[in-house]
């Protein structure tokens, strides 16, 4: 809402203007048209309009009813001629026969003559009186085939044509036709057939002559019972007529018949000119005869279509009165037909058949009677409509020519760039104008702060372009240094481009996107490197303020650091943690589906230590880059190569079908590294070596950590037999020496965890069978590292020896403390404790000991194994410190490989332990018996005791004891124990027993 | 701008919106007043009532429908017809307007169309629909002026009507054969020895014989009759007449219809052959097969005294030794130009009329013969009338099938329309036959006044008769025609 307000509010200004113009202009323009339309509907006009349509219709009918009433009356039934014709002749053949009136009507032959005589005059009268036929029917009953007579007939009353030749007979003997020029008609026959006396169609004879006969003869009057019939035909195939017939009536009241005319009725719808009711075929003209004073009207003929159109072929029609006088009308539905009723003067007042009121109606459609006054009434609708609509045209237009100024005023506002100073059209409306000064004079002021902000910014050299526009606006603003910036055409000045042109750029920028949050999209520079732009930019309304910056430098040190960071200088291979990085991407859950087979390999660059010792380190780095450069065939593969440490190197194949494509790339890089080698200082070539452990996924693995693992373990052992190969992992191998690959870890913990505890194997003195010492055997608590040589061998390989050499001592002689205070030690007693013999203690480790130990070291004996050479002086060392301590020092496993009577004589122990390998079965071997009996005479001289490890039955014990032995250790005295326990009373006894034996005999 | 634009939509809207409710109502009171159309004919007796019938049910049927009423007005000939017509055209005092159809003869038509009064009915049928009539029907409707003008919508030729009754009693008496009534030649001799036998049945009385036989529409015995001996007497090319009077030709037709007249053996009294026949005046005419339902079921005497005739219906005669050809004739329809919708109205009311249902049932009461290539069949015909239980005199079947039969086996001809045809017809209409008239009526008062017959007659026997009567024929026609 409040956006919208502040957006339109120079629009809902000048709209308010054009509403209370429009408002007003309105109103005024439907009160005029109001006023207009009630008058004219309402003042009658309408009603007036009607009347005179009925009027107009009324008269016309009138003048045709008059018309045609006159041809009826006055011409077509002017028979007296005729009739006096008639009885003129019937006169003069009374006369010749002397016959009465009567009796010649008895008289065929008579009637024949009459007939014929008056033929002549009945034609006549046809003509005179403009009729389609005229008749003369004479009452005869005597002929055969009917009454006596003359019908002819002139279809075209208006055409005549000599010598009769237009004319057909109807009725009438051929003789008379033939006498007369007249032709027979179609349906000609000689006499009236008129036995049906109350047939319509025979009404024309019969009508008027029974009306006279109802008279007395002498009350006859030939003027009084003239007939008009209503419509019928002659004969069934002839056309429709009606006729005019008078009777006959002789001076003494004799009927002699009837003389007569007819008219077709085709003829009389000739003359009903239906066109006069309005315009084409609307109107229709009926003539009718109604017998019951004007309820229904007996159809004679009609003229027009639309009379059939309503009624079809309708016998009779019954009006409906209307308000409107002497109005009649039909109703079908929503359609009225009109009728004006004119009746026709036919019959004079008390003659027989005056009730037969004839009538001409004329007939109109409602819609077209009425048509004017609905015309004039639609035309006043139109005009008021059109005056309606040209009113509010004029008023837009009006309005327009007010306010359009003014918008296009607003909208130059809108359009001119606010960066400059704005320059606008005067309107020459003062108030206007004055507004348009002060605006001009507002924006030069922001305009020139303006552009010194776009200055300072420049002179500082900030590498910033800036745009804006209107979220519907047609143009966009652009700062000339935003078109530096992204390399666009650079106008002279900041610019306008158009929305479309803005956006197209916009959209072109988009596939440069180098992040998304912020923005940043790296731009292709001109010749070096690239440049990266930054976007900002924020929403104030609907306007778009945004600005491009130049993050070049941000963001290739960002992007250097980064390499640095994931990649190894030396080689450009990734340095340890980005390929572990890498690696567990790989092994993500979400990937883990696409490495299909995969491998890792593990390579160690052989000689590289050679290199750096006798070339320098410069040249073994480039042994490294001369290996790293064949590690590039791996690229060509999926691959991830890295560098782990200094000449150990990774890398991982994936995403194979299977092993073979694998071992495929495996051999393009051994081929490789075949032909790499390195030219020395002194020009020879040393070729690189690698050997390599490989693992495959999920073969040998199912997880990053694990193959590594394995990988580790097979260069391992490559490493450990024939260098410059690759070896695969080999499972039965690594469970056969995953001690030495999985003990590192039990080894560290046993040695961090203290996880050792110290088993004591009493050693008896054969002089007295009592306790001389324990010796402390080492037990791990670790089940991994039971087997004491796996766990030394293990030691030795970690070089971790020190510190069992450490753990030794302190665990001991803590345990020996712990002893010696609870007296399970009894004083005097000593500790033997096996010293590694690679290792010593270093001061600072023996201080502390001493320190804290210092009351036991005499009674501790350090027992020593002498292996290699090298560790000579460490003996020596260990023998001072026993001499320091007023300790002994005893040699163990004598008789073995390492510890001999040269070491003997060398380090010249305070005792020597007679290995068991010679002790176990001594009693039955002379050979051992004379090894041992020459190591006490030897010790004995040069005051050394003796000690026989192992001692397990009672003839070793016997044997030994024979031999001279001091001290006598084995499970045959007691078994290693970790509490101190009392030797047996038997064995102690058994030993004194011998003792005694062998010394005294 | 935009509160701006839909204030003048909605104006403009209100405007249109008036205009088209206006509009509305003035169509609205169209459409319901049906069309009314009129039609002028000249059918009369059996055919004027069959029309008026087919007229009454296509307004209560189809014209109901779709808003058409036809008023049908009658005229008692084809010669008043066209009076009225011309009067309407050339609006003469008290002259009624024009209709909007009427019957009218191609050469009616023809002038009509030339002062670019007709619709052209081509416009409101399609191929198809055109297909449906026989060609020759159609063609006879197209002038120069393109298009086709004329509605075929009923057809009659002319054939020979016999007075079995009278035949049978004279071929009897006489030996005469049903072969002669085959040619022109034959019928002239029959006719002199009907002349002969019934002179001779009143011994007493020399010179009263009988006349055999009377002609309808003269003017097609000379057009056809020249037409078959070679010669077309009105060439029409391009709406161009050339009148081709063959002196020979001529007199061929004169021996065989002006000689036996003026003896006598030919005549015409009433107003139709078929009236003589019907007063026993002639005992054979050719007439159109319209005329059929006019044969009368009995002869009046000139007493009044009746007896009952059966009838004969013969194919047309031709000249011995020609190919057979007949008149094809019939007044067609024409629509006078008018607007688009009555001329449409006037058009669906002839297809209606002329669908073979009303075009069988027309030909069946009047003799017409269909103008649909589907119902000129004689079977059709004769089942659709066994199906309508239709009550035909032998007379009207006869006519029916030789009719049929004829447009098979002769070649029908008609003259082609053109300018003044109308009156050049009437020239060839009466010349001949008006001189016969008026020399038979001389050579009768002759002998009435006590001249013998031979004598009587001679000089209208003579060459210089024929060839006075020919100049005058001549003379009229170049008159008629070329005036």
């Amino acid at each position: 809402m409040r956006k919208r307000k502040r957006q339109g509010r120079a629009a809902v200004r000048s709209g308010s203007i054009r509403r209370r113009l429009l408002l007003m202009l309105m109103v005024l323009l439907l009160l005029q048209t109001a006023v207009y339309l009630l008058v004219f509907f309402k003042g009658g006009v309408q009603g007036e309009a009607r009347k005179n349509a009925f009027s107009i219709f009324r008269e016309q009918t009138a003048n045709r009813a008059l018309d045609l009433g006159n041809d009826m009356v006055e011409r077509w039934s002017n028979t007296r001629e005729g009739e006096n014709d008639v009885y003129a002749a019937v006169g003069e053949l009374l006369d010749e026969y002397g016959l009465t009136a009567e009796a010649l009507l008895k008289d065929s032959v008579l009637c024949r003559q009459l007939v014929a005589d008056t033929a002549e005059h009945v034609i006549a009268m046809l003509r005179r009186n403009g009729v389609t036929g005229a008749f003369l029917v004479l009452d005869n009953t005597e002929e055969e085939g009917g009454r006596p007579g003359f019908y002819v007939r002139d279809y075209d009353p208006a055409s005549y044509a000599a010598g009769n030749a237009d004319l057909l007979l109807e009725r009438g003997l051929p003789s008379v036709a033939r006498e007369n020029g007249v032709a027979l008609d179609s349906y000609w026959s000689a006499f009236f057939d008129l036995d049906d006396a109350p047939a319509p169609e025979n009404q024309y004879f019969f009508a008027p002559l029974q009306a006279a006969a109802a008279v007395e003869p002498e009350n006859r009057s030939r003027e009084y019972f003239y007939h008009w019939s209503g419509r019928f035909r002659l004969s069934e195939l002839d056309r429709d007529v009606i006729t005019y017939s008078v009777p006959l009536i002789w001076e003494d009241g004799t009927l002699l018949g009837v003389l007569g005319i007819d008219v077709s009725c085709d003829y009389v719808a000739g003359q009903l000119r239906y066109q006069e009711l309005g315009d084409g075929t609307a109107g229709a003209y009926f003539l009718g005869i109604s017998r019951d004073g004007g309820t229904t009207y007996t159809t004679v003929c009609t003229s027009g279509a639309n009379f059939i159109a309503w009624f079809g072929q309708a016998p009779s029609i019954a009006p409906q009165q209307t308000d409107q006088e002497g109005v009649v009308c039909f109703r079908q539905g929503t359609r009225t037909l009109y009728g004006v009723v004119q009746p026709l003067k036919l019959y004079n007042v008390n003659t027989p058949f005056e009730k037969e009121q004839w009538a001409l109606v004329g007939l109109q459609n409602g819609a077209h009677l009425l048509a004017s006054t609905q015309r004039i009434q639609r035309l006043i609708l139109v005009s008021a409509l059109v005056c309606l609509a040209l009113g509010v045209c004029l008023m837009l237009l009006a309005a327009r020519y007010l306010t359009k100024p003014l918008t296009n005023l607003v909208s130059a506002l809108e359009k001119s760039d606010p960066d400059k100073p704005i320059r606008l059209p005067r309107l020459g409306m003062s108030e206007i104008d004055a507004l348009t000064g002060a605006i001009e004079n507002l924006s030069n002021s922001a305009t020139e702060s303006a552009s010194r902000t776009s200055k300072i910014l420049a002179m500082i050299h900030i590498p910033i372009g800036v745009f804006k526009y209107q979220k519907d606006g047609q143009s966009v603003f652009c700062s000339r240094s935003l078109c530096e910036l992204m390399g666009w055409p650079v106008p002279e000045e900041d610019t306008y481009l158009t929305s479309a042109e803005f956006r197209g750029r916009m959209e072109h920028l988009r596939a440069y996107q180098y992040s998304g949050e912020p923005a940043i999209y790296r731009l292709p520079g001109e010749g070096s490197g690239n440049r990266w732009v930054q976007l900002t930019w924020r929403e104030e309304g609907d306007t778009i303020l945004g600005a491009f910056e130049d993050v070049t430098r941000d963001v290739e040190e960002k992007r250097r650091i980064e390499y640095e960071r994931d990649f190894d200088i030396l080689t450009d291979l990734y340095n340890r943690r980005a390929f572990d990085q890498q690696l567990r991407k790989l092994f993500s859950p979400a990937r883990r589906g696409r490495l299909q087979v995969a491998a890792l390999l593990m390579l160690d660059l052989d000689n590289l230590k050679y290199v750096n010792d006798t070339y320098g380190h410069d040249y073994g780095d480039r042994y490294i880059q001369a290996f790293a450069k064949c590690l590039e065939s791996f690229y060509c593969c999926r691959s991830v190569v890295g560098r782990r440490s200094g000449d150990e190197f990774n890398v991982f194949l994936y995403g194979y079908e299977n092993q073979e494509a694998v071992r495929a790339c495996l051999k393009r890089f051994r081929d490789e590294v075949g032909e790499a080698s390195l030219v020395l200082s002194t020009g020879d070539r040393m070729r690189v070596r690698a050997s390599g452990g490989l693992a495959w996924y999920p073969r040998d693995a199912g997880n990053y950590e694990e193959l590594l693992r394995m990988a580790d373990f097979a260069m391992y052992s490559i490493k450990h037999t024939v260098k410059g190969r690759i070896q695969e992992f080999d499972r039965e191998d690594y469970e056969r020496n995953s001690i030495l690959i999985q003990g590192q870890d039990a080894l560290n913990r046993m040695i961090d965890g203290r996880l050792v505890r110290y088993a004591l194997q009493p050693i008896v003195s054969v002089a007295d069978g009592g306790v001389y010492g324990y010796e402390m055997l080492m037990r791990p608590q670790l089940e991994q590292l039971k087997d004491l040589r796996s766990l030394f061998l293990l030691a030795k390989a970690e070089s971790k020896l020190l510190q069992i050499e450490e753990l030794t001592w302190a665990e001991t002689l803590a345990a020996f403390d712990r002893l010696d205070r609870t007296g399970m030690i009894a004083p005097g007693q000593r500790v033997f404790i096996n010293s590694v013999a690679s290792q010593c203690l270093t001061d600072e480790d023996l201080a502390a000991l001493e320190q804290r130990y210092g009351r036991l070291l005499s009674r501790v004996v350090i027992e020593i194994t002498e292996g290699e050479a090298s560790v000579g002086n460490i003996t020596s060392r260990k023998k001072h410190r026993a001499q320091l301590w007023n300790a002994q020092l005893a040699l163990d496993d004598y008789g073995t490989g390492f510890n001999s009577e040269a070491v003997l004589m060398e380090y010249a122990p305070d005792l020597v332990k007679v290995d068991v390998s010679i002790i176990r079965g001594i009693d039955a071997d002379p050979d051992r018996r004379d090894l041992l009996n020459s190591l006490i005479g030897y010790a004995g001289t040069r005051n050394i005791r003796v000690l026989a490890e192992g001692v397990e039955t009672a003839a070793e014990l016997e044997t030994v004891i024979a031999c001279g032995v001091d001290y006598i250790q084995g499970y045959y005295i007691a078994r290693l124990d970790f509490e101190v326990r009392p030797i047996p009373a038997r064995v102690q006894q058994e030993i004194l027993t011998l003792y005694r034996k062998y010394t005294f005999g | 701008m935009k509160r701006k634009a839909k204030a003048r939509a909605l104006i403009l809207a209100a405007v249109l919106g008036s205009a088209v409710l206006l509009g509305g109502c003035a169509r609205q009171t169209g459409a319901a007043d049906p069309v009314a159309i009129t039609v002028w004919h000249y059918y009369n007796g059996a055919q004027q009532v069959v029309f008026s019938r087919l007229v009454n049910e296509f307004n209560e049927t189809v014209g109901a429908q779709q808003g058409i009423v036809v008023e049908p007005h009658s005229y008692g000939t084809i010669g008043d017809l066209t009076q009225q017509v011309k009067d309407a055209i050339y609006d003469k005092v008290g002259a009624e307007p024009l209709p909007d159809l009427f019957a009218a003869y191609a050469d009616t038509a023809y002038e009509i169309d030339r002062l670019g009064m007709l619709a052209d009915l081509g416009e409101y049928l399609t191929t198809e629909e055109q297909q449906a009539y026989i060609a020759a029907y159609l063609d006879e409707g197209r002038f120069d002026t393109g298009g086709f003008k004329i509605f075929p919508v009923a057809k009659s030729t002319e054939l020979l009507s016999v007075n079995k009754t009278e035949w049978d009693a004279f071929s009897a008496a006489t030996g005469a054969s049903e072969a002669d009534l085959a040619t022109w030649e034959g019928i002239a001799s029959l006719a002199e020895r009907y002349y002969d036998w019934t002179d001779a049945r009143t011994p007493d009385l020399s010179g009263d014989g009988k006349a055999f036989f009377g002609r309808d529409a003269f003017a097609n015995y000379i057009l056809i009759g020249s037409m078959q001996l070679g010669v077309e007497l009105f060439s029409v090319e391009d709406g161009r007449i050339t009148l081709q009077v063959d002196h020979d030709v001529m007199r061929r037709l004169w021996d065989n219809y002006y000689v036996p007249y003026v003896k006598g053996y030919y005549a015409s009294y009433g107003k139709f052959r078929s009236d003589d026949l019907r007063t026993g005046d002639i005992a054979a005419y050719v007439g159109s097969t319209s005329g059929a339902t006019y044969f009368p079921g009995e002869v009046t005497r000139a007493d009044g005294s009746t007896y009952a005739i059966e009838g004969a219906v013969y194919p047309l005669p031709n000249f011995a030794g020609t190919q057979p050809m007949a008149v094809q004739q019939g007044a067609g329809m024409v629509v006078v130009k008018s607007t688009e919708e009555r001329e449409r109205a006037a058009v669906t009311f002839l297809k209606w009329l002329t669908a073979p249902e009303q075009n069988i049932a027309f030909a069946l009461a009047s003799g017409y013969l269909p103008v649909t290539r589907a119902a000129n069949d004689v079977e059709t015909l004769l089942q659709a009338a066994q199906d309508a239980e239709v009550e035909m005199t032998p007379v009207l079947r006869g006519t029916l099938e030789i009719g049929v039969e004829m447009s098979e086996n002769y070649e029908f001809y008609t003259s082609r329309a053109f300018a003044q045809g109308y009156e050049a017809r009437q020239v060839v209409e009466n010349s001949m036959s008006g001189r016969a008239k008026t020399d038979r009526a001389a050579v009768e008062e002759a002998m009435a006044q006590g001249v013998d017959r031979d004598t009587a007659l001679a000089p209208f026997l003579e060459d210089a008769c024929f060839e006075g009567w020919l100049a005058e024929f001549n003379r009229a026609l170049a008159q008629a025609a070329l005036s």
